[in-house]
């Protein structure tokens, strides 16, 4: 059976998107005043529109359109502008190149965040994007930002290493940078090392001042299965309120994470009311979770329509039955993050369970599968798509590539219930028949009544699809596994199972 | 003796006049005259009179030094002085500096022949290179290079002007403590951040060195490299709008920097492009202490030694004057 993400834990480790998107996103913007920069003692722009008004000549309208971008005056310089672009083509070409490039950069950095694509991530892009990063990191290999866009973009492609001495050049480059810092601990933890992540988190100067790195600290060393010794810091700094709310929204959410799992739910709540006060998308989707795991929040629409919310939406929906939006939502959450298994698992496990949509779900777990060709759930969602596509001598390679011994308990279940799905389509109906009991069985001894209804659902599809005489009495057993379940993904289920099992019967029986 | 139009484009002085003068030989100059009346009508009209003295002063012994250390890329006052223009007004004295008269500045040049030849250009910049050499040699650090005070004599020699927002190594200047000394908005990165470099050459020479890279992309682009690197920026690290410290602004910065030289190479003829980009990414590194030339930082010395970039614009402006003429013969 596919696999559905296990959401057990849920930390605020930080999202990792390239720095364009970062920058948009206003999570680098500073904390605290801290610039001393001050005011022109003079002004320079008055200077040059007098000289504007007096001349109109290409060079007096760059130095014009030029000394107003520098001053951050751009809109008095309109004149100028409009006339430079008339008129600097015919004369260089060059000229009017840069002037489009720079007036045409500034105003779409103003307007909005870059798109993200809803659709399946093109690796094809990616290997460009190195290649272009490469070259430019000839030229300066000093670019911490680059190096941190190398990375990742390292990781999409599954070089884990190269990615990691990346990531490493850019952190040496500038190891107190929020951007390098919190870059590279995503990338240890997508790594499976997240004590290093913690470490460098732990060790720079920056982190106890910043609640952006604290916020990090905190959620990385958690999945360490370390005990952060910054929490009161943290905790000190959202109770001073000296901050703006956007800046504190992560570590109040990385806190409360904590209060959660130690049963708190009193402070919890609390601290996740403060985090939804302007929170980011990584926020929304944590206060999500929490919500779906019963600690009712209150998530509101507007909540949702955070910016670059993909996860939270896209649970949101796949839990009230939502099946393509969920999926959309998913499509743009593994554009935003193609190196993250998490929403590729979620959107095979829609695409293949909720639409039999095969050909999406192989396409996904292909991606999904590049950036962690490790990841036991994947594996198991490409086993399944290709199996029940048909495309049984794949499903078995993807299968052979499989380490039981590195699934967790949850992933087990799957499977086991997966071997049974092969064993059925290979005519071997006893022998997965018994796959798909063990899965059963499995879920129910760990008390997870929603992969123990599913693995009978698909053990139900199975005797259906073979026609065989368990057929009825294997429905009825998955109809009364999913029964009182809040689950709208098993009423789906169970309701194709009967349509199947309907059209299976001969007319008239 | 008669007043000078202000020449188009140019943004002028502080609380000067310009005029042409003639000389009983019939030698036409340029004189800047300290306008005290700008100073009388300040609310704290001793304390502006004592500005604008020291700030003559301090510009007036800069220029005899250059003069009298023959700087030739560097435009020195062949006199100064002062004339009472109304004897019975003791503020009616006027203080002035009288300088070789140019043809205009090499905005004029850019204005009248947009497809410059790169042999010109190139000699330019060895002119302006020199010059800013020549002062640095004297431990004079310019701070206001831009089109405006590149001045062109005798239609191929350019030459820097205004000394008036200069720093002299082991003296205080009156604008010392300015954040910018010069214009703003061509001052390198670390000054509009506020970032002053508490080493002399590192904040003196340093910018300097910028300045002398954003006179290339001035000659190719018309733009400065200031407004390259911040047109490369997303609005919300302007510097006008970050409230952080400058390291942490530095490499979204450089990564900036890089686009923004990867748009000049694209107006850049081919022959010279690897050249002058890298010149642009060693003098306009928007890290003062890494800016300027590897060998020479690596050199005990003034770390912001122009020299290598003197050599370097020779070298690349013979090779384009000798294309120029074969091309022609």
């Amino acid at each position: 059976m596919s696999a559905i993400v296990d959401d057990t834990d849920r930390r605020v480790v930080p999202r990792w998107r390239d720095s364009v998107t970062t920058v948009a996103t206003g999570e680098l913007t500073p904390v605290a005043g801290e610039s001393s920069s001050k005011e022109p003692p003079r002004d320079f722009l008055a200077e040059k529109k007098h000289a504007w008004s007096e001349h109109k000549s290409i060079p007096i309208a760059a130095d014009l359109v030029g000394a107003a971008l520098v001053l951050g005056r751009l809109e008095e310089a309109q004149e100028a502008g409009a006339y430079l672009l008339a008129n600097a083509a015919s004369v260089s070409p060059s000229v009017h190149r840069i002037l489009r490039g720079i007036l045409g950069h500034q105003a779409r950095a103003r307007t909005a965040l870059p798109m993200i694509e809803v659709e399946v991530p093109d690796i094809h892009d990616s290997r460009l994007v190195v290649r272009r990063l490469r070259n430019r990191l000839q030229r300066d290999p000093r670019d911490a930002v680059l190096w941190i866009d190398l990375a990742r973009h390292y990781a999409i492609l599954g070089h884990g290493e190269k990615a990691r001495r990346a990531a490493q050049r850019g952190h040496h480059l500038a190891p107190d940078s929020r951007f390098t810092l919190r870059s590279a601990a995503r990338l240890l933890v997508h790594l499976g090392d997240p004590e290093h992540g913690h470490e460098i988190l732990r060790r720079s100067e920056a982190t106890r001042k910043d609640p952006w790195l604290l916020a990090s600290e905190i959620a990385v060393a958690t999945v360490a299965g370390r005990h952060s010794r910054l929490i009161k810091v943290g905790q000190a700094i959202i109770e001073a309120r000296h901050h703006h709310p956007k800046h504190t929204s992560e570590l109040a959410s990385a806190i409360a994470t904590l209060e959660l799992s130690s049963g708190n739910m009193k402070a919890a709540r609390k601290l996740f009311r403060v985090a939804l006060e302007d929170p980011n998308d990584n926020t929304v989707a944590q206060a999500e979770w929490a919500s779906r795991r019963g600690s009712n929040l209150g998530i509101e629409p507007r909540h949702l329509a955070t910016p670059l919310s993909f996860e939270a939406r896209a649970w949101e929906q796949y839990s009230v039955g939502k099946w393509r939006e969920s999926l959309a939502e998913c499509q743009s959450w593994l554009s935003d993050e193609p190196y993250s298994s998490r929403p590729a698992v979620l959107a095979t496990f829609l695409a293949s369970v909720a639409l039999e949509d095969y050909q999406l779900s192989e396409r996904v777990a292909k991606m999904g599968l590049l950036a962690n060709p490790d990841d036991q759930t994947l594996l198991n969602n490409m086993v399944f798509t290709l199996a029940s596509s048909g495309n049984l001598t794949q499903a078995v390679q993807y299968f052979e590539r499989m380490d039981v011994s590195k699934c967790d308990e949850g992933a087990r279940v799957a499977y086991l219930a997966t071997s049974g799905l092969l064993e059925f389509r290979q005519g071997r109906f006893e022998i997965g028949r018994n796959h798909y009991r063990e899965a059963v069985g499995l879920a129910e001894k760990l008390s997870d009544r929603l992969r123990s209804a599913l693995a009978s659902a698909f053990l139900a599809r199975e005797e259906i699809l073979a026609t065989t005489s368990l057929a009825d009495s294997a429905l009825a057993a998955a109809r009364a596994r999913a029964e009182g379940q809040d689950a709208p993904i098993l009423g789906l289920l169970i309701a194709r199972l009967e349509d199947l099992q309907q059209s299976s019967r001969p007319p008239g029986s | 003796m008669k007043r000078l139009e202000r020449p188009p484009g140019a943004t002028g002085g502080n609380f000067s006049e310009g005029y042409i003068v003639e000389s009983g030989a019939g030698q036409r100059a340029f004189l800047k005259a300290l306008d005290f009346s700008s100073a009388l009508q300040s609310p704290d009209a001793a304390r502006a009179l004592e500005a604008m003295t020291a700030a003559y002063n301090f510009e007036r012994d800069l220029l005899n030094k250059c003069r009298d250390n023959r700087l030739d890329r560097v435009v020195v006052s062949i006199d100064d002085g002062s004339v009472s223009i109304d004897p019975s007004n003791p503020a009616g004295v006027v203080q002035y500096l009288i300088f070789e008269l140019a043809d205009g500045d090499v905005r004029s040049r850019l204005e009248l022949s947009t497809a410059l030849d790169t042999a010109w250009k190139l000699r330019s910049l060895h002119h302006v290179a020199t010059g800013l050499f020549q002062l640095h040699g004297q431990g004079i650090a310019h701070q206001d290079l831009k089109p405006s005070n590149i001045l062109l004599f005798r239609g191929s020699i350019s030459k820097i002007a205004d000394l008036g927002r200069a720093a002299y190594q082991g003296h205080e200047a009156p604008h010392e403590d300015y954040q910018v000394a010069g214009d703003w908005s061509y001052a390198p990165p670390e000054l509009l951040y506020g970032h002053l470099p508490s080493d002399w050459s590192a904040r003196r020479y340093g910018c300097d060195a910028y300045l002398l890279g954003s006179m290339v992309v001035f000659l190719f682009t018309a733009l400065s490299m200031t407004s390259l690197l911040l047109g490369a920026l997303h609005p919300s690290q302007h510097w006008r709008v970050w409230r952080g410290r400058f390291p942490d602004i530095l490499p979204f910065l450089r990564e900036a920097f890089g686009r923004a030289v990867d748009g000049f190479e694209k107006s850049v003829p081919e022959v010279v492009r690897d050249d002058l980009s890298m010149m642009l990414r060693q003098l306009c590194d928007p890290d003062p202490a890494l800016r300027g030339h590897p060998l020479t930082r690596a050199r005990k010395g003034n770390p912001y030694s122009l020299e290598r970039y003197v050599s370097r614009f020779n070298l690349l402006a013979g090779r384009a004057e000798i294309t120029l003429r074969a091309g022609r013969s």
